[in-house]
């Protein structure tokens, strides 16, 4: 019966048009909504999923990754106290202003990490290398800033401000490296950021901890005892750290809401225009239908071809939208914005394995 | 519909006559398996089907009767030589032989050159007769044509009628 589901789908060329446009525009809505929220939560999380440490320890009471608050940075010796910890390391996170070839500001956030370990460091470079930044004021700067920052050109000098202004050199750049809000990253050495936060009177403090566990099934245990015994820090798991920042753009900020509406607005369109090609294909083909009852279809047959339609035009509307979005995915990301799709193409990979 | 005795034997060409609305359409529903009398009884081949779960009913349809509908019912979507195949694959025909098949029914009520054209562009007789030969296919012992000449004129509709007395000697 597939068979006479496809020869009437087809047959109506004008009609199908109309449902396939409905049912692109719908998956092309829904997915540029959910890559476009998976893109930020991949970029709010870039940098936790990039470092491979175990264990995070921040300041008290964080809401995400990004809005950490200094502590003293002697608390990383009661997390090396462990004999079960591989190795430990510090990390900065700030935020800054560079000054723009045109006078203007341009606010950016600021990782400071050891360039020696490279542990927070960069991990896409395009030019230079990440222990480029040790010994002075140097930085690397990631080539999607180049919209807010101007031309990124290696060698170049440009004045950073966080208490007071200073002149950095820009030695590296990496590639696809953003913040949640896109706001330029600027990766220079630990030491060199803990420098500019000393005009602040805020000597020998870090921002975050992190640790990696020799084995991953003390991971609990440990915790738990740094839980217990450092108390004026929130003590995470990698994943904790990561639902934490995601948790907290998605549900405290009510973004996430706004993208489910408006994914679930593209559902129902598509849901619709599905609905209405089952309703005015049957009731259009009612006599077609009773015909086929007549010389022997039962009714299952007859509802095979009416699902069939409605399935054939969701699979085909849904490739033409993905596709759609696949061509766009570069220039949209070109402008700005991330549209991570990924996982909506493993998902429909699986799918299609899994009907085959 | 009251008080209806029809006995029907092989080879047999019934013409059932009666005015609008006084159920010929009905009967020959009832007699198909397609509608169920709310009394009495339909026996086919010895069986009596009337009480039988719709489950049951398509395979007896489809072993037994072939339909001719008074506005032919082609399906517009499929050509000629197609309409006459869905009889063929809902019976459950092996795929290489029911194109050789359907394409020997066009034949056989003289439409062969016109196997590949879809319904719209044939005449009403044209159309008619691929609903013969949609009836016939895998020679069903019971046609029902109701009404097969009602939207044709006079010419086509004796035509199609010197048709179905040839096929019903054939058989």
């Amino acid at each position: 019966m597939l068979w006479l589901a496809f020869k009437t789908l087809f047959y109506e060329k004008g009609r199908l048009f109309i449902t396939l446009m409905g049912i692109t525009f719908s998956t092309i809505l829904v997915l540029a909504q959910v890559g476009m929220y998976l893109g930020m939560m991949g970029n709010a999380t870039a940098i936790i999923r990039h470092i491979d440490a175990d264990i995070w320890v921040a300041s008290k009471n964080i809401q995400n990754f990004d809005f950490a608050n200094p502590f003293p940075e002697e608390r990383i010796n009661k997390v090396r106290a462990f004999p079960e910890i591989e190795w430990t390391e510090r990390l900065l996170l700030s935020y800054g202003f560079l000054k723009l070839e045109n006078g203007g500001r341009e606010q950016v956030q600021i990782l400071g990490y050891n360039p020696d370990t490279g542990i927070g460091a960069p991990w896409s470079m395009i030019a230079g290398n990440p222990k480029d930044v040790k010994g002075g004021n140097y930085m690397i700067l990631d080539t999607t800033s180049q919209q807010r920052l101007g031309r990124l050109a290696v060698g170049s000098v440009w004045e950073l401000t966080l208490a007071n202004p200073h002149s950095f050199k820009l030695v590296g750049l990496s590639e696809g490296i953003k913040s949640f809000t896109t706001m330029p990253i600027v990766f220079m050495s630990y030491n060199q950021l803990q420098n500019l936060f000393s005009e602040f009177n805020q000597e020998k403090q870090t921002f975050f901890i992190v640790a990696k566990v020799k084995d991953k099934r003390r991971l609990g245990h440990i915790v738990d005892t740094l839980r217990a015994t450092m108390r004026d820090n929130d003590i995470f798991t990698r994943n904790d750290i990561i639902y934490k920042t995601i948790m907290y753009w998605t549900v405290q900020t009510g973004l996430g809401m706004g993208f489910f509406i408006t994914a679930i607005l593209g559902l129902i369109v598509g849901g619709s225009i599905v609905g209405q090609t089952i309703y005015a294909n049957t009731m259009e083909h009612i006599r077609e239908f009773g015909t086929l009852k007549a010389i022997g279809a039962r009714n299952s047959d007859i509802y095979k071809v009416i699902f069939s339609q409605a399935g054939i035009s969701a699979v085909i509307g849904y490739i033409i939208g993905l596709v759609f979005i696949i061509l766009v995915k570069n220039p949209v990301e070109r402008a700005g914005v991330t549209l991570e799709i990924n996982s909506v193409l493993l998902f429909t990979q699986r799918y299609i394995r899994k009907a085959m | 519909m009251d008080s209806v005795s029809i006995s029907i034997r092989g080879g047999e060409v019934l013409l059932i006559m009666g005015p609008s609305g006084s159920g010929k359409t009905t009967l020959l529903s009832m007699m198909g398996c397609i509608l169920h009398p709310t009394k009495g009884k339909v026996i086919v081949d010895g069986r009596i089907v009337n009480d039988l779960s719709e489950d049951l009913l398509p395979d007896i349809r489809k072993r037994y009767f072939g339909f001719v509908f008074q506005a032919f019912n082609l399906f517009p979507s499929l050509k000629a030589v197609e309409n006459v195949a869905v009889v063929l694959r809902l019976k459950g025909w092996d795929k290489s032989k029911i194109r050789e098949e359907a394409l020997g029914l066009m034949e056989r009520v003289g439409l062969g050159k016109r196997s590949y054209f879809y319904p719209k562009d044939l005449s009403g007789g044209e159309k008619q007769r691929v609903a013969f030969a949609r009836a016939l296919a895998a020679n069903p012992p019971i046609i029902l044509a109701d009404e097969p000449t009602a939207n044709l004129d006079s010419r086509t509709g004796r035509e199609v009628l010197e048709l179905l007395k040839r096929l019903a000697e054939d058989s």
